[in-house]
């Protein structure tokens, strides 16, 4: 034992010798390998932005907020391209004046809860990144609580800001939300409330309304307990009054489909109607909500039209579907064949259908659909769920992070619903 | 004593280590380390592709069952790039419903080093970025949406840059691209322009079939140039598969490739080096071929390979040409010749004026609208269609007509045109009450004629030139036919 203690100083002892003779000459650092670069070149064209970025970001919570693409940074199995130098800088001033200043409005730490909870890197994207399998598209992706990235910018509409918060401020919300219960985690109460019924791979599959009456305020929000509690937030936040009463309203219904029971595919809808104007189980047919109300949104939307013949209250469906066409005209195709490009709705927002042999409100005939709606037997109190998950959100919000969720929303649904685009992109072109 | 040893063991040792470092015996291979010489080919890029005014070609590919693409590209010092271009893709960009459409704008540029020095257009550029962009051609709807695209790549690995010729490779798909240096005045849509109007006069749809003829004489037919990604396929081997098995229709299911190509001012280059084989089974390389003042091209590879349509001879009697339909001595022609009296010269033009003044000064008072050749594969013969209009008690009447040569084709590059007295019942009423008419067919009965034509690669305009007097030509164009 004392003669490997022995070795062990010896060896010490050659290590110290070795060390102290081991310079023979004073070597001097060469040059730095890193070429010095200045944080904002104002010889570049992109300086405005980048010094505002830089003055906005950088130097207040310290975020890189990168709108030149890195695929490096990026899940590269996905085929990415950058964002348009405009639409950046449209990017950099509504996240700073919608999610950031709505927070340092809210939060009781101020601008401290941002700069200590906030990402570390905001990566701006040009395109959706597709999936083919899922058929599903990424519309935002935050990494371990240090990046957020934001993806389809090219496809903003600046002046829409429910285009902005389906895919970028919702998203952002959301994002969020995982880094704050990543690092304090939510009362796990609120995974009870859905157990059984989330369903991470074929969530896509699933539609609006049925998890609504589940009680989850998105089909993503079916996928997992920690999506279901970001997505709950993110919605909550964001969504107008109206959209939120919309998914309420969506969650206390019941769904129905034209399927077998056995098809597991089978598309679900909330309303349906009957050959001869009674509800009975031996002649429904359920139509979706959209096509209740005839709305036709996109090139290429369909829906059958539901009317009235002579003033006698029956049903007949369009000979040819309603259709939008290329050009952005809609054209209505009545079932004679008739055409026309002036849809009229009344006031209760159903569409009129225009024959002056049909009597009701002078040539317009209301376009009546004798639905009934589909009974509510999936077991679940939709409404009541989606505002238990609310409230444990709203709670942990208030105690763990001084963050009160309703005036945040009032301060989102605020600014969101009337910002300046213009003055706020005059802060960039103003930079000197 | 014994622990003295182990010192003196140990301090030898440490001075033999640390003595050992103050010379170092073998050379460096590199004399700066590795970010350093990466810093350095940044800088060495970066100088390059400012250099001269900064502006280059970009012959660009995605996939290989696209056409090429040609862009212009300006860098500036400022970090930014004007992208130009004028293509079929642009077209739909700026929702033009021309085939093309010239468009420039402005993005970001940046050379990098995530993958060596990497030249990057890292803020999205319209016309450039569309290629890259996962969006599928139209058509796709949200759910079928494969996330793929053109397959197009929008970072470059720069490779090597020799007599202002610069190779650099995508860096996702890996493609070639090759940047030629230009003459920063060079004025964008000028040149862009001149290269569409270079694809139309080396391609026409008109004339689908064009040859790739190797050193031995060997050819490979060359179907659909003017979608810039033609078919290949071995003549001799098209012929063996008719005449033995038949099955394969004119042998193109089964030995066609398709190879996609771009044109530039050079020439027309394919994506890829391409491997053609000879009836004597040996090999050809091709890849870039060079215009020729003739309007044909010439392998860059080898000096001796060309591309060009059929010998004009062939070209005038090819049935697939200005035929008539099958089995049929009248109706509507695929194609035809027809004649343009506005670029005749000489004796023939004054007969052929001569000829359509006659027509309406006689007691027929009829209106030659257009007179086409059309070859009859069945007989053999060349027919000339008239068709005429005239007024008759108030209405208008077209009407048309046939007369009929019988063909005699001298040596490889000659040919007459005799009117055998046949024709249909209008022409031949023609023929006896317009002498003019008749005049102008006894002279082409009687002449020997050769050709010219404006390209040998797209010979859809041609001068049938009398041998024995140079001045005095007809002049056809091709052209789809008119409806009666």
């Amino acid at each position: 034992m004392k003669t490997i203690k022995f070795h062990i100083s010896a060896l010490l002892l050659a290590a110290v010798a070795m060390l102290a003779f081991s310079s023979c000459s004073d070597d001097k650092l060469g040059e730095s390998i890193f070429v010095d670069t200045p944080e904002v070149d104002p010889s570049l064209a992109s300086y405005k932005l980048d010094k505002w970025l830089f003055d906005n970001y950088k130097k207040v919570y310290n975020v890189d907020f990168r709108y030149r693409m890195q695929d490096v940074g990026t899940q590269m199995d996905y085929n990415l391209v950058p964002a348009t130098y405009d639409n950046s800088i449209n990017m950099a001033v509504l996240t700073k004046y919608l999610w950031y200043d709505a927070y340092n409005e809210v939060a009781e730490d101020g601008i401290d809860f941002l700069k200590a909870n906030g990402p570390r890197i905001i990566h701006l994207i040009g395109s959706p990144a597709y999936n083919p399998t899922t058929r599903t598209r990424i519309l935002g992706l935050a990494e371990g609580g240090i990046k957020v990235s934001l993806y389809q910018i090219n496809d903003m509409r600046v002046n829409d800001f429910n285009q902005m918060n389906d895919d970028y401020f919702k998203t952002m919300h959301h994002e969020f939300s995982h880094i704050l219960h990543q690092t304090k985690s939510y009362p796990t109460i609120f995974n009870t409330y859905s157990v059984g019924q989330y369903d991470g791979n074929n969530w896509q599959d699933r539609q609006e309304g049925v998890v609504n009456s589940l009680g989850f305020v998105t089909p993503y929000a079916s996928s997992a307990y920690r999506e279901d509690f970001a997505e709950t937030m993110a919605n909550y936040i964001v969504k107008t009054d109206a959209q939120w009463a919309r998914i309420m309203d969506l969650a206390g219904r019941g769904w129905g489909t034209n399927s077998t029971e056995d098809d597991k595919n089978a598309i679900y809808y909330c309303y349906y109607y009957s050959t001869n104007n009674q509800p009975g189980d031996s002649n429904k047919v359920y139509i979706p909500e959209n096509q209740f109300r005839a709305q036709l949104n996109e090139v290429g939307d369909t829906a059958y039209l539901y009317y009235v013949v002579n003033g006698t209250m029956q049903y007949q469906t369009a000979v040819e579907p309603i259709r939008t066409v290329e050009g952005g005209d809609t054209i209505w195709v009545g079932p004679e064949g008739q055409q026309w490009n002036n849809p009229r709705y009344d006031k209760n927002n159903f569409l009129l259908y225009r024959n002056t042999n049909y009597v009701c409100d002078a040539s317009f005939a209301r376009i009546p659909i004798y639905a009934y709606p589909a009974e509510d037997n999936d077991g679940y109190n939709g409404p009541d769920i989606i505002n238990k998950k609310v409230e444990v959100i709203r709670s942990w919000l208030r105690d763990q992070w001084k963050v009160d969720l309703d005036k945040l929303r009032a301060v989102v649904q605020r600014r969101q619903s009337n910002y300046d685009i213009n003055a706020l992109r005059q802060q960039v072109l103003d930079v000197e | 004593m014994k622990y003295i040893h182990y010192i003196l063991s140990a301090l030898a040792l440490a001075g033999s280590l640390s003595l050992s470092s103050c010379k170092n015996e073998v050379d460096d291979v590199f004399d700066k380390s590795s970010a350093e010489r990466l810093n350095a080919s940044v800088e060495y890029f970066h100088n390059i592709l400012l250099d001269q005014g900064g502006k280059w070609q970009m012959e660009y590919f995605t996939q290989d069952s696209e056409q090429g693409y040609v862009y212009l590209m300006t860098f500036n010092k400022d970090g930014s790039v004007r992208i130009s271009g004028n293509n079929p893709i642009i077209s739909q960009v700026v929702g033009s419903t021309a085939t093309t459409a010239y468009a420039s704008q402005s993005s970001m540029w940046e050379i990098i080093t995530d993958d060596g020095p990497v030249l990057t257009f890292n803020t999205y550029n319209p016309i450039f970025h569309i290629f890259a962009d996962p969006k599928d051609d139209p058509g796709t709807t949200q759910t079928s949406e494969q996330g793929y695209g053109h397959y197009g790549d929008y970072e470059f690995k720069l490779m090597r840059y020799t007599g202002d010729t610069l190779y650099v490779n995508g860096k996702k798909r890996g493609l070639q691209a090759v940047m030629t240096r230009l003459d920063p005045d060079t004025d964008d849509e000028a040149y862009l322009s001149n290269v569409v109007a270079l694809a139309d006069s080396f391609f026409t749809a008109l004339i689908p079939i064009t040859y790739i003829t190797m050193p031995n004489g060997s050819r490979y037919l060359v179907r659909g140039g003017a979608s810039l990604v033609p078919e290949l396929c071995p003549e001799y081997k098209r012929d063996t598969i008719d005449d033995v098995v038949g099955v394969f229709k004119e042998g193109w299911t089964y030995f066609a490739e398709k190879h996609n190509a771009l044109i530039t001012p050079a020439g027309l280059t394919f994506m890829q080096p391409i491997t053609l084989t000879d009836t004597n089974d040996v090999s050809v390389v091709i890849q870039h071929f060079k215009l020729q003042p003739d309007g044909s091209l010439l392998s860059r590879e080898d000096g001796v390979t060309t591309l060009a349509a059929d010998t004009i001879n062939k070209l005038f009697f090819d049935p697939t040409l200005a035929r008539m339909p099958k089995g049929s001595t009248s109706g509507t022609p695929e194609l035809a010749w027809t004649f343009d009296s506005r670029r005749m010269e000489g004796q023939f033009l004054e007969l052929y004026n001569a000829f359509t003044a006659g027509m309406a000064s006689s007691s027929l008072k009829a209106t030659v609208r257009r007179a086409d050749l059309l070859y009859d594969e069945t007989s053999g013969r060349y027919s000339m269609l008239m068709r005429t209009r005239k007024v008759q008690g108030g209405t208008v009447m077209t009407l048309n007509a046939f007369l009929y040569f019988d063909t005699q084709r001298i040596g490889t590059d000659r040919f007459r045109l005799v009117f055998n007295g046949e024709g249909d019942a209008n022409a031949l009423n023609y023929v006896d009450k317009v002498a003019q008419l008749r005049a102008l067919l006894d002279k082409i009965s009687a002449t020997t004629f050769r050709i010219e034509a404006n390209s040998k690669l797209a010979p859809t305009r041609l001068k049938l030139i009398d041998v024995d007097n140079e001045s005095s030509f007809l002049f056809v164009y091709l052209q789809k036919p008119a409806s009666t």
